[in-house]
């Protein structure tokens, strides 16, 4: 469904990448995240995907079109759920679904039916600029989802979210899965990655590190974690080591030998510990 | 496309009529009618004057006076009248070996100056020989149809032609900038929605509020006098460019700031056609070439009806080509300015 070779992109044109020649491949009706820091590069991909940023290098295809080729009428079959919301301010929630619906040259959704979906159905004839940031976040999703996308691209779609709404976010996520829509999603949250998506590349520096499974990457490269517990001056300490990485292993023997160990877990690495452990560094 | 036109004209109408767009337009309208009603005196206090005097018959006999201007022949005289409401013309030709004089008026009160120049008239050519100066006077009506016009009121196609092309251009630009703000093109480039819909349908918004703003003025100031008609048939196409040139504001700056010189800039140019109208003896070729000159004679034409329907279409034509042509090119650049702002 999704298919990139060898993507480049830079803003500046100043000989530094922020995309920095990726490839990868999303099959039909398959969820693919993107997990990556904060300047990563993943909304980047994503808009040079939905033809917002020009392609400079590299090759892509989505639903068998290449993104040089868009042409309008392709995004009747695609949705773009967006970072920063966006919408007219002066138009109810359902002016500007019905508005957006009118673009459309195939059938959509119920409008009404989609708010209530992602839980404004209370805020249906509120105008948007009144709508508190997490609000505004899952009325772009309903409005993405007006055409029932067969392609459908989410970019950090559960930032700023409480707990509550997030699961119910996820929930109308993975309902979409159900039916086979492929997704594509960018995400700094491990737990967003591991519970929605069936494959996650590992995105930082404009680079994809490793792309796999959760449960493969976790099988791969998390088995041998081990958290530590130990008093330093009269304090106690924790340190989590994975015992693959060769420094990590010799601190874990120089702990045991030198300080005071209260207690020893071994444990399965989450997805942000392999992240660590591969790039050297952490989500946040 | 044309489905999609019309959803986009009723989401850019509502979005305009709840920033008051509409409430603008129509204040606007009102105070500029307030303006020529109750601050514009009714007659300008010195009339255009214009004086042919046949070469044999040699000086004038108000050589050296100021504000009178000498043309080559009568129809000069007629020509020149044409474009200014309030003027007096005066012609002196040598017939039969004596002076004829003719006087154009441009309706049928000759008032106070008429009675001047008779007396002046009688005084200059009975000098000489017996003549009797009666015979030899003739006054001619030159425009009935200025009868009704208030010299005030030949400044109305300047309003209207300022409400249309530059209020249009003003909040066009704007609501070019609030959606760049709220991010929306990103939104809409992603839809199977078209660019040129996307714009066509704010220029409809401003060309609805033009049409409101023209009927109303004209219909304060020159009732049914006007043919509203031949007013749409102007105002359309400079609505048009004047929404163009909003989109033209909207597409190379950023944010409505950094718009304002180039606003400033744009409207200067866009009033100096004004001047030309206003002293006709102020007319360079160049100055033709500014579309508002186009649309003030073409406006002028619609609400004082002497111009008839060639100055209207003639004019539209004008305007509707540079319309075209510019709103192709913001076409362009706005499409070259989303990409870098996505
Ligand atoms: N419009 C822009 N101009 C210049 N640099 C940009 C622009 N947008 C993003 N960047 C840079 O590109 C890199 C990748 O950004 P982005 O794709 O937004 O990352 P992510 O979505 O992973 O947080 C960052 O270093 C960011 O600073
Ligand atoms: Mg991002």
């Amino acid at each position: 469904m999704i298919n990139v070779k060898d993507l480049k992109f830079s803003y500046r044109h100043d000989g530094t990448y922020q995309v920095d020649g990726i490839s990868f491949e999303v099959k039909e009706g398959e969820t693919l995240g993107f997990l990556g820091p904060n300047g990563a590069g993943k909304s980047t991909v994503q808009k040079i995907l939905i033809g917002l940023l020009p392609m400079q290098e590299g090759e892509a295809i989505v639903d068998g079109v290449a993104v040089k080729d868009y042409n309008s009428k392709f995004f009747n079959k695609i949705g773009v759920s967006f970072e920063f919301p966006n919408a007219y301010k002066k138009l109810s929630a359902l002016e500007n679904m019905e508005y957006y619906a009118s673009l459309f040259d195939v059938p959509t959704q119920d409008p009404r039916m989609l708010l209530k979906l992602v839980g404004l159905e209370d805020a249906v004839d509120k105008k948007v600029g009144d709508f508190s940031k997490g609000m505004l976040q899952r009325f772009v999703m309903a409005r993405s989802m007006l055409n029932k996308p067969e392609v459908w691209f989410l970019d950090e779609p559960l930032s700023g979210l409480d707990p509550q709404t997030s699961q119910n976010i996820k929930n109308v996520i993975k309902q979409e899965k159900e039916t086979g829509t492929t997704i594509f999603l960018t995400t700094h949250d491990m737990h967003v990655a591991e519970e929605l998506c069936d494959r996650v590349a590992f995105i930082e520096s404009g680079k994809i590190i490793v792309i796999d499974s959760p449960r493969n990457l976790k099988l791969k490269y998390g088995e041998k974690v081990v958290n530590i517990e130990y008093k330093e001056s009269g304090k106690t300490k924790t340190e989590k080591l994975a015992l693959g990485n060769e420094k990590d292993a010799d601190r874990v023997s120089e702990i045991l030998k030198t300080k005071e160990v209260e207690t020893v877990h071994s444990g399965e690495a989450t997805l942000e510990d392999i992240f660590i452990e591969l790039t050297g560094r952490g989500l946040k | 496309m044309f489905k999609r036109l019309i959803n986009n004209f009723k989401k850019d109408w509502l979005r305009g009529y709840r920033h008051f767009y509409l409430l603008i337009t129509i204040a606007t309208a009102l105070l500029f009618s307030a303006f020529l009603l109750f601050v514009l005196p009714d007659d300008y206090s010195s009339p255009g004057l214009y004086q042919y005097v046949a070469p044999e018959i040699g000086e004038s006999m108000f050589e050296g006076e100021e504000g009178i201007t000498f043309v080559d022949s009568k129809d000069e005289i007629k020509e020149m009248m044409k474009d200014d409401a309030n003027s007096y013309g005066v012609a002196i030709e040598l017939i039969d070996n004596a002076p004829v004089v003719t006087i154009y008026t441009q309706s049928n009160a000759e008032g106070e100056f008429g009675q001047t120049i008779k007396m002046m008239l009688s005084r200059a050519l009975s000098s000489g020989e017996e003549i009797d100066y009666t015979e030899r006077y003739e006054s001619v009506v030159l425009h009935e149809e200025f009868k009704d016009v208030k010299y005030k009121e030949t400044f109305l196609p300047v309003l209207i032609v300022m409400d249309s092309a530059m209020i249009g251009m003003f909040l066009l630009s704007v609501m070019l900038f609030t959606e760049k703000d709220h991010k929306m093109h990103t939104a809409y480039m992603v839809s199977p929605g078209g660019l040129t819909e996307h714009l066509l349908s704010k220029s409809m918004v401003m060309l609805v509020l033009s049409l409101i703003s023209g009927t109303i003025m004209t219909l304060i100031i020159r009732g049914f006098d006007a043919n509203f008609l031949y007013l749409y048939i102007i105002l359309i196409p400079s609505a048009f460019f004047g929404g163009g040139l909003g989109l033209f504001l909207g597409s190379i700056f950023k944010n409505v700031q950094k718009s304002m010189l180039g606003l400033i800039f744009l409207m200067i140019g866009l009033m100096l056609p004004t001047v030309s109208y206003m002293f006709p003896s102020f007319s360079p070729m160049w100055i033709k070439f500014i579309p508002t000159y186009q649309m003030i004679y073409g406006v002028r034409a619609a609400v004082i009806p002497l111009y008839g329907f060639d100055d209207v279409w003639r004019n539209a034509v004008i305007v509707l080509a540079e319309g075209i042509v510019l709103f192709g090119i913001s076409r362009f650049l706005y499409q070259r300015a989303l990409y870098k702002n996505s």
